[in-house]
């Protein structure tokens, strides 16, 4: 699971490390879901305050 | 940054750049479920066929307003899908401009050979169309394009925010027009042609 969290944190240009509790477990239960062959159209990582939260 | 794109004149009036290439029938009855949708608390996704018949939809629940998960995509093949973006809802300035398309709707449009993927905001419709020839990518070399186009464009951003001493009215500029800006760059490398129009 680490991997594939990893994975989608680098297509979406989010360092994972800034994720929170709740953020982090909607991403594995989109994974889960992606892994069970369904889609999603958009994802908790398409927040665009996620990616520069550290900067203010 | 991303300025936006406004429409082509043609002999019947204006048509927006993301309306383009669509059958009168087909961009009537995407664009209405558009108005219908774009300011929707929660996400909701609409496929259409060439006749413009909606074929499919599926809806995000309160809970889970801004997704909408478990798409079947076998049902989405050669269709004009479209879905709203809730997240800009009731912010002002340039928050509300609404989000782009993100990597999951444009993977999904490429795994399921949809015709487009379009996303409603409030106030923008973006659009990326498949070409001709089709999407021409497999999934894994997409997710790899967008991984090296991401990288490019928060290269950028972190020297842009730095050079605006990480004012927090450039940092929010930088989140607005982030997706606008990935997949501008994204249409460019892979010669897929993505537009945006602002609501008429």
């Amino acid at each position: 699971m680490e991997n594939l969290i990893k994975e989608k944190c680098e297509l979406y240009g989010v360092d994972p490390s800034v994720l929170t509790e709740n953020e982090l477990a909607a991403l594995k239960k989109e994974i889960e879901e992606e892994k069970r062959g369904l889609r999603i159209l958009d994802s908790i990582l398409d927040n665009p305050e996620i990616r520069y939260r550290n900067l203010k | 940054m991303g300025r936006g794109h406004g429409g082509t004149r043609s002999g019947s009036g204006t048509v927006a750049t993301t309306e383009r290439g669509l059958s009168q029938k087909v961009a009537r009855a995407v664009t209405q479920m558009e108005e219908s949708i774009r300011t929707n608390s929660f996400e909701s996704v609409h496929a259409f066929d060439d006749m413009g018949n909606e074929t499919y939809q599926k809806q995000g629940s309160a809970k889970d307003a801004y997704r909408v998960t478990g798409i079947d995509v076998k049902m989405l093949k050669d269709k004009v899908v479209t879905h709203n973006h809730p997240r800009s809802l009731g912010k002002s300035g340039i928050k509300s401009i609404g989000n782009s398309l993100s990597p999951s709707d444009i993977v999904t449009a490429v795994v399921s050979d949809a015709r487009e993927m379009r996303a409603a905001s409030p106030r923008y419709t973006f659009s990326m169309k498949r070409p001709a020839g089709g999407w021409g990518v497999s999934e894994k070399e997409l997710k790899s394009r967008y991984s090296s186009v991401v990288r490019r464009i928060n290269k950028l951003d972190s020297a842009y925010i730095k050079s605006q001493n990480y004012k927090v009215a450039a940092i929010e500029r930088a989140e607005a027009t982030y997706w606008h800006r990935v997949n501008k760059a994204l249409a460019k490398s892979l010669g897929w042609d993505y537009s945006k129009s602002k609501k008429k």
